[in-house]
This record gives structure tokens, sequence and C-alpha cells, in this order.
């Protein structure tokens, strides 16, 4: 009979290892687990809260731009109005209504002064006339 | 005999095959649903979550020269309605009714009609009538902004921004507000005959005349069209597909005329129109070196922006479309030509045999008897028959090269459409008169533009130019301009010296003895012709109806402008010296101040 002495202490602590290992395998599989899956909610929460945001302001965005496109014709239509107002017969109603007494200056009364002349961005039919006169006054012809 | 695990068994098993049966029917559907329907059913999908929007592009403006807008696009809304929605409760529909037709000043009978019309029958080819639900009905077309937004306030249940309800709002629903533009014509008459105007038929815009409708290609629009995924409350989605198909605006037309010069010569006019009351008047203003046409007025006119009291008499552009007989303004063309060719000079006398002279079995009159007169005294003061026998000293060849080459018989090429070439006969049609009569400007008419082209040429040095309305055209969004073209001046004198003996004669008319004193501009020679002209009626010459006609430049050596005035049947006088050459007169006085052009001290000397 072979009878051998057995450490009972011992066997015990490396039973009691293995058990702690696998619980702390669990644990760690768990944990990663969870981790992993916590990781994936959190993306998805922020990708939700960005989407949110992202709409939000888009929202916001259409609103301006339709305040924008409101007030462009809104511009638009101040523009027409000023460029009736600037009509010669409207002028001159109001020149007769507020009693101005305007008159056309003598010609020896008007001084022109010519300032960037080149940046002119279209001709002038004044300014033709203008210059081909004095080019034709220049010449002698 | 069952055993407990036996009956587990079983009913496991019926259960599982029923799970089997219902995800078999599951799958089926599912098949059926995405792959047999699915065509269909993703297009109706589609439909639900895509949205079509129409965006609105703007036609093109017409400016002057310096860049005042004549003709612009104001922004308006065209309310439409939705009868299915608002016909739905008659008290609503009603009220909705009363107050559209409060603020559009429309009748509430045909508005009231227009809610509830929910259906519309028609009779097709075959006979067949079919019943269509309408869901689109225009109540109101351009109405102006500031009444579209007071209504959107009082018919919107609630600030669409805010979310809030409006103070005002009764909360009406299927009403919508279709952005739009209207033409708007912001100087009224100004220019109304070369402007033209449109008309809107079904939501199109239709151009009458005028550059609106010559240049009505270029100045067209093209909507454009966004297709986008929305979500529920319409707006598009972020990451949603997006199709679109861009709209472009009108090219914008910059004319050659100028609004100041306009201005003046409209005003000067309408004093003609009132003093005489012509059954028409014009007047052209025209720059003689490039052939810009400056100003371009006439009477009767009409306000584009208000259609009402529009007549189709003064709808047309009578500077190019109509013709008259130039009379005595036709002398110093075919005068200059005998000038030219050395047949007379300003010195070479004519009998103008007091008045009464008889060729080819006709009697031609003068105005006023007159005895024997120089060439130059033939053009002051205009003898008919002085200037046949000129004629008939240049021949039929010459005179027809000379009215031909002043472009007599030819159109000006003037961008407009419905020009009128005028009547001129050729050569092989002419009769024994003709020689006599086509140099005092009898037998031949003309289009306004075409006298001022001929006198152009005349200011010019004998330098013809192409007429020119258009300048430039801008395309918008590409800051790109196309100038119009410039064409060089056709020569029409041989002789150096013909331009300046032409001018020397034609000062007289102005001057003391002439018979356009009232032209006359203190500080400056004014060069012109008066021209007064029986009409043409049923086949004969009219004692009763005349053209009064003055046409001259000034500063006669160095023009500024060539200038038209006509009156068509003045009441009370007839000559052009009196009815249009004081107009001219005034309209030059004013342009020369407005262009600076200097009088000359030596000749404002002797005025005094």
């Amino acid at each position: 009979m072979n009878i051998q002495a057995i450490n009972l202490k011992s066997t015990r602590r490396r039973r009691q290892a293995a058990a702690r290992a696998v619980v702390a395998d669990r644990i760690y599989l768990v944990g990663g687990l969870l981790l992993f899956f916590g990781i994936i909610a959190l993306s998805l929460n922020y990708r939700t809260w960005l989407n949110k945001n992202i709409a939000q302001v888009d929202k916001q965005t259409q609103a301006y731009r339709k305040k924008i496109h409101e007030l462009d014709r809104e511009l638009e239509n101040l523009r027409l109005h000023k460029e009736s107002l600037s009509n010669w017969p409207h002028i001159r109603a109001r020149i007769a209504a507020l009693q101005l007494n305007l008159r056309l200056p003598q010609p020896a009364q008007l001084q022109h002064l010519a300032v960037n002349f080149d940046e002119t961005p279209a001709a002038k039919p004044e300014a033709d006339v203008a210059a081909r006169r004095m080019a034709m006054a220049l010449s002698g012809k | 005999m069952l055993t407990g695990n036996d009956a587990l068994r079983i009913r496991t098993k019926l259960v599982v095959t029923v799970f089997v049966l219902i995800f078999a029917g599951l799958w089926g559907r599912l098949y059926y649903v995405q792959v047999s329907r699915h065509a269909e059913l993703y297009a109706k999908a589609r439909k639900q979550y895509t949205a079509t929007r129409t965006t609105t592009s703007k036609r093109g403006e017409i400016f002057d020269i310096n860049g005042n807008l004549l003709v612009g696009n104001i922004p308006c809304d065209d309310i439409i309605a939705d009868p299915s929605i608002t016909a739905k409760d008659p008290k609503k529909c009603c009220e909705l009714a009363k107050l559209l037709a409060a603020r559009l000043k429309l009748d509430y009978a045909v508005v009231h009609a227009k809610l509830n019309r929910k259906t519309r029958t028609f009779t097709d080819k075959s006979g067949k009538k079919i019943t269509h639900e309408v869901r689109y009905a225009v109540i109101a077309r351009q109405v102006p902004l500031k009444v579209a937004e007071k209504l959107k306030q009082v018919i919107y249940p609630g600030n669409k921004e805010t979310g809030k309800a409006g103070k005002k709002s009764k909360g009406f629903k299927g009403i919508f507000f279709n952005e739009t533009h209207k033409r708007y014509y912001p100087k009224g008459e100004l220019l109304a005959n070369i402007l033209g105007f449109t008309n809107v038929d079904r939501g199109e815009v239709v151009p009458v005349l005028g550059i609106e409708s010559s240049f009505n290609k270029q100045i067209s629009s093209s909507k454009g069209e966004v297709k986008f995924e929305r979500s529920r409350d319409g707006h598009p989605l972020v990451y949603g597909e997006k199709e679109q198909v861009k709209g472009h605006d009108g090219w914008d037309i910059y004319l050659t005329v100028s609004e100041p010069l306009q201005a003046i010569v409209e005003e000067e006019l309408e004093k003609l129109w009132v003093e005489w009351k012509p059954r028409a008047a014009y007047a052209v203003m025209a720059d003689p070196y490039s052939g810009n046409i400056l100003a371009v007025a006439q009477r009767p006119s009409f306000n584009p922006n208000d259609r009402r009291k529009m007549d189709s008499d003064s709808w047309r552009s009578r500077i190019s479309s109509d013709t008259f007989d130039p009379g005595s303004a036709m002398k110093p063309v075919a005068v200059s030509g005998a000038i030219d060719a050395g047949v007379v000079t300003p010195d070479t006398r004519f009998d103008c045999e007091r008045g009464h002279w008889v060729y080819a079995g006709k009697v031609l009159h003068d105005a006023h008897p007159l005895g024997i007169l120089t060439t130059r005294e033939i053009i002051q003061k205009s003898s008919n028959i002085g200037t046949a026998k000129i004629a008939v000293e240049m021949g039929k060849a010459r005179l027809n090269r000379t009215l031909r080459a002043f472009g007599f018989g030819s159109r000006t090429g003037i961008q407009l459409r419905h020009e009128t070439r005028g009547l001129f006969k050729q050569p092989e049609d002419w009769d024994g008169l003709s020689i006599t009569r086509f140099p005092i400007g009898q037998g031949i008419s003309c289009s306004p533009l075409q006298l001022v082209r001929a006198y152009c040429g005349l200011a010019n040095r004998g330098k013809i130019p192409k007429l020119r309305l258009i300048d430039r055209i801008k395309i918008p969004g590409k800051d790109r301009e196309i100038k119009m073209w410039i064409e060089p001046p056709k020569s029409i004198y041989r002789n150096p010296a013909t331009w300046k003996t032409m001018i020397d004669m034609m000062v007289l008319v102005t001057r003391e003895g002439g018979t356009a004193t009232k032209a006359a501009i203190s500080g400056y020679d004014v060069a012109g012709k008066t021209g007064t002209s029986q009409k043409f009626i049923n086949g004969e010459f009219s004692h009763s109806k005349y053209f009064a006609t003055f046409i001259g430049f000034v500063p006669a050596y160095q023009p500024a402008f060539v200038l038209l005035v006509t009156a068509d049947e003045p009441k009370g006088a007839t000559y052009g010296g009196t009815v249009a050459a004081p107009t001219f007169r005034r309209i030059a006085q004013r342009t020369l101040r407005y262009l600076d052009v200097k009088p000359d001290p030596a000749l404002l000397n002797k005025g005094k």
C-alpha cells in the first residue's frame, strides 16, 4: 500500500487560487464586454446627440436663410421704390411742392472735376461727347 | 401511454413548427414587400418623404447707359388656395373669403366660389365626363409684398419660425403664398414705347412689344428645381439626398439712352403735346458719332404699370414702325449730293418762278412766292421749286444714289421689331415727277429713325453711323459684359469740303431770314431744317393735315447731338418752324447745359 502524505493546506491554497483565477477571468470577460458595449452605447448616444444638434443647427440655418431671403426681397422692393422716387417727374413735383424755386445754372457757373476717370464703370454718352469735342478741338478739325 | 417527457417533446415540436410557419410567412411577406413590390412601394415612400421646390429666377432688368434702372422685378406673391382643405368648414370658408376679398379688393362671391370648388368636371375627346379634385385655385396673382405679409400674419395659424401663434391669427388652413416677381417700370411713362411691356399668361411671362419682346430670349430666366428628402416639418434632411436643377436669371440690358436726357425730352414733348394738341408727336435724340440713341419720346404714350388706361394706339414705337413724308427736311440731304458732285455751288442761282412752276404737266408751289435765289438761300427759305430744279440738274441716278447713301429705303438695323424700311421707289419705278418731288420729301416716306440717321451723316461730316439702342448686355452671376459692337461710320461725300458747305447753309435756316428762327439758341450755331409735309390720305395729299418737323444739330460744327421733333396733325399751326422748332430749342438748350457744352462767347456777343 502506497501511502503518501499530502499537504492539505497547500492543496486548498492551490484550489482557492484556481477558483480566484476563474472568477477574475469571468470578471475580466464581463468587464470587457460591459466596457465594449458601453463604448458602443456611448458612441451611439454621442452620435445621436450630434445628429440632434446638427439637425437643430440646420433648422436654425434654414430659419436664418429664410430671414435673409425675406430681407433680400424687402431690399429689392425698396431698391425699386427708390428708383421710382428718383424719377424726374417725381422730383419736379417735389421741387414744386416744397417751393424750392430751383433753376438751371448758367454755363459759366459750372465747373467739373474728374476724379479716377479710368475707374468709371461705363462710358457715359456725355463723357463721350465731351472727349470727342475736346479731341476735335485739339486737332483743329 | 405517453410519459411526461414525450408530451413535452410533442409540445416543443408544435411550438417550433408554429414558429417556423410564422417565420416562413414573415419571410414570404418580406420577400413580397421588399422584392416583388419594391419599385412600387419605394416610389410611394419616396413620394412621401421627398419634396420638390421650384426656385424662382428673375427676368433680366433694363438700365440706361449709366445704370439707372428702367425696368425691374418687384417681389410679390401669388395667393393660392387648396379647396379640398378650405371647403371643409363652410363657416371658416366664408370668413376666409370675406378676409381675402377685403384685403385683396376682390369680389367676395368670386373668392368664395374659388375656395369652395372642390371638383372640376370636364368632357374628354370621347365625350366622357371626367371629374377631378381641385387642389390648386389661384385667388390672386402678383399681390404686393406688404399686402401679402399682412395677410400671412392673419392667415397662418402661427409664426413658423417661433412656433407661436400670431396675435391676429385666425387659424385658416389651405392658403399658400407662392413667391414670384412682377415686372415693374419705376420710371413710369419714361421710354415706355421703347421698353415695351409684358403680360402674364397662366404664370408665364409673355412679352408684348419693345425691348421686352425683341430681347425676350436674352432677358428670360429659367426656373430651377430642388428635390430633397424632408423631415416631418418639411425641412430638408441634413443627410438626405438632394437633386438640383439650377435656374438662371435673365441677362441685364443696358441701353444707350441716358435717363436725364430722356427726362428732358419727355418733359418738353409733353409741353408740345399740350400746346398744339397733335394726333401724335415724337422726338429722337442721337449721338451723330457713335449712332447712340440718347433719348426717344412719343405721345400718346402709356404707363406700363397702369394697364387700365392703355390703348393700342399708344403702344407701338412710332419712331421705328411708322413712316411719314419728311417734307423739306429732305432738302439738305438731296442738295448735299449736288454740292458734293460739283453740280451746284452755294452761290449757284435758280429762278424760283414766284412760287409757281410747271414741270411734267404738274404745278409745283412754294409756300411763299420767291424770285431768284442762290442754293444757300433755297435751303434757308426752303424753296420747293429751287430744290426741284437742283435735283433736275443732278439727274435721276445721282439723286437716287445720294438718297440711298443716306439710308432712305433701308432699315436702320435698330434692335426693335417691326422696323419699317420706309417707302422709296426703285429708280425704274419713278415717274416723271419723282425727280422734283423726292428731294422736297414728297412721295418718299421714312421712319423718324431713318431721318435721324441721315442727319447724323450730315452732322458727322458726311460719315453715316449705324444707330445703336443697346449698349451692352450683362450676364448676372458671371460678372461678364458683352459690349455691343460700334460699326465704323460710312463716308458719303467724295469732296472733303462738302460737309462744311452744307452746315454753313443749314445754319442759315435758324438765323434771321430762315424758316426756323425759333430754333436758334443764343451762343450756339444751330444747323437744321424745318419740314412741313402734307399727309397722304386716301390717295391724295391733304390740305388740312400736316406733319410739322424740325430736325437739327447743335453746336453746328461740333455737334453734341442730332435732334428730331415732329408733330403729327398739330392744331392751330402747321409749320415745322412754328410748332416743332420751339420744342427743339428748349430741349437743345437744356441738353447743352446738362452736357456742359459751353456757348461760343463770339456768338453770345453777336446776339447782344
